[in-house]
């Protein structure tokens, strides 16, 4: 089935500027990053360094508690509080986002309480896929990594020398793609729960199945939003090289642009996946 | 929705207001500090000579500031040092002397800190040609206490370098014969050790400036003797080198040496260039100037 992507983005830009409900679920998810990124910001000064100091020592060294070390560290620190609230809060919160576009779509009035009961009960089903997906982006670092080292070993080598200075940023948009491709299979996962109300392993399966009878349409759902973000991953990854060149509270500027790019990002790709969701079985239907 | 919105971005605003309020600001704010004037300072000194004068005032001011606002901070010592090395290099000597007594005072019990002043001290004298005034700083590095840090340890060679500097042979071998006596003598005394190993070195130096090669050479065959440390063993090549090569034109006695350093390490790399030394000496053949 050829799938017209072109109408899908154009449909699920429009849904979410004219009925901007949709957006709050996912600038909650923004709030609660940036709330985590001010307290890692502190989290080196009293009162917080009273609880938090310890613990930054133990995994991060004396150095993460003292200026600019606390900020040289601080997106790696933010990495990890994104994955905590993408587990505990992201997931579910995209759910209600995904019914609630659900709800807009059949033209029924949308009443939050209902939504946020409805999508509550399914709780512990968000969470399963929440860990099972930062499970799978976690083997996809080690195997490109793995991967990444063979090929340094025997191909790049024989290149010239600029390619192995600039190897972490090879790798960084390796490890973008083969992301993207991974997205294409678990992108439909949360929309065929909310709409199909299929448990979380059905969901996830037909997700992979769509994904791949349709790679080539969900792929680029998925790729032309990702790539928005992926001057913010390359940024990263130069961070003690660009707090030589600039000054170290970029890495706090870099990290808040990030939450915001990403909370329209993530928020484009949930509804456009929604929108592919409903027209499917549409087409089904038919 | 756009309550929701306003809740949450005041909430956002008034949990970074407090906390910037209320957050324990002194180390962070000094930290900040020292860190922008040893920024502005790493640029300065790509080309000291043509820096701005309002950079040299910039790093200045952050020290100082430091030091003013945060008396009782950790980093008041290192922006102490941090004016001192600033004063020194732009040869501001009138400021630097107040600078170092400061540190001499504040900092008496740490031995490691009061050396390096004074030994500063005597140097920035030194550049003004008050001799009698550096000099009796220095005097004071030779106490025993001392000798265990670096600046009093090399004082006695780096005055036979200042009279040498100066042109004044008969003083400069009178300080270098001085200094001969008091590295001999913690040598002795602290075999084995790094501080013993430190003396070792200097006599070596001190004896090359008196161009008394004979005696440099055994103290450099001395300290493959008696330290075991690959990088100690890997310092002295260059002086085997230069002492018994290029200057007595005894390729033999290089040669024995190797092999001792040879026997002594594991390390291949060393191994390799000691064996390729060995064969290009054994190699040559060495003339001794006809006399």
């Amino acid at each position: 089935m050829k799938y017209n992507i072109k109408k899908n983005w154009v449909t699920s830009f429009d849904l979410m500027i004219t009925r901007p409900i949709v957006v709050l679920p996912f600038l909650i998810i923004a709030f609660l990053e940036a709330l985590a990124l001010e307290l890692l910001f502190f989290s080196p000064r009293r009162p917080l360094a009273i609880l938090a100091a310890p613990v930054i020592r133990k995994f991060f060294g004396e150095a993460a508690l003292h200026y600019p070390g606390n900020l040289a560290i601080l997106p790696k620190q933010f990495y990890y509080a994104q994955v905590l609230i993408y587990v505990l809060a992201g997931v579910f919160l995209a759910g209600i986002s995904a019914e609630i576009v659900r709800g807009l779509k059949a033209g029924q009035t949308v009443r939050i309480k209902a939504v946020l009961k409805n999508t509550l009960a399914r709780y512990p089903s968000f969470l399963i896929f929440g860990l099972l997906v930062i499970i799978s982006l976690y083997l996809l670092k080690r195997t490109d990594t793995f991967i990444f080292l063979k090929a340094q070993k025997l191909i790049f080598i024989h290149l010239p020398r600029i390619f192995l200075d600039f190897s972490p940023y090879i790798f960084s948009l390796f490890l973008f793609l083969s992301n993207v491709i991974l997205q294409a299979f678990l992108v439909l996962t949360i929309p065929l729960m909310v709409i199909n109300k299929k448990p979380w392993f059905k969901a996830l399966w037909s997700s992979i199945v769509l994904g791949w009878n349709n790679f080539g349409a969900i792929f680029a759902l998925v790729f032309f939003p990702f790539l928005l973000y992926l001057p913010i991953t390359l940024l990263k990854i130069g961070t003690n090289k660009l707090i030589y060149c600039t000054f170290p509270e970029i890495t706090l500027y870099i990290s808040g642009f990030g939450i915001a790019l990403t909370a329209f990002i993530e928020c484009l790709v949930l509804v456009c996946a929604t929108q592919f969701v409903l027209d499917i079985k549409q087409e089904v239907t038919r | 929705m756009k309550e929701t919105l306003l809740v949450l971005f005041s909430v956002l605003l008034l949990v970074f207001g407090g906390l910037a309020m209320f957050s324990g600001n002194e180390d962070y704010a000094a930290e900040k500090l020292f860190y922008q004037a040893m920024q502005i300072d790493r640029k300065i000194a790509k080309n000291p000579e043509i820096a701005p004068v309002r950079m040299i005032v910039a790093v200045e001011r952050n020290l100082k500031k430091i030091i003013e606002e945060y008396p009782h901070n950790k980093m008041v010592k290192p922006a102490r040092m941090g004016l001192v090395e600033l004063y020194l290099t732009h040869q501001k000597y009138v400021e630097v002397i107040p600078a170092l007594d400061e540190v001499i005072t504040q900092y008496k019990d740490d031995l490691f800190t009061v050396s390096k002043a004074r030994f500063l001290k005597g140097a920035a004298y030194e550049k003004q040609g008050q001799w009698e005034k550096a000099a009796r700083e220095w005097s004071v590095l030779r106490g025993e206490k001392y000798t265990n840090t670096p600046w009093g340890l090399q004082v006695p060679f780096y005055i036979g370098n200042c009279y040498q500097q100066k042109k004044n042979y008969p003083q400069a071998e009178k300080a270098y014969t001085e200094a001969v006596v008091f590295y001999r003598d913690i040598e002795s005394a602290n075999k084995g050790t790094p501080k013993g190993y430190t003396a070792a070195n200097l006599l070596l130096l001190t004896y090359m400036q008196m161009e008394r090669y004979e005696e440099a050479g055994k103290t450099a065959e001395r300290i493959v003797d008696t330290y075991n440390n690959q990088l100690t063993l890997f310092q002295q090549l260059a002086n085997i080198d230069l002492i018994f090569v290029r200057i007595l034109h005894q390729p033999d006695k290089a040669i024995e040496i190797y092999n001792k350093i040879k026997a002594k390490t594991d390390e291949p790399k060393l191994i390799r260039s000691l064996e390729q030394r060995i064969s290009e000496l054994t190699a040559q053949k060495w003339k001794r100037p006809e006399t």
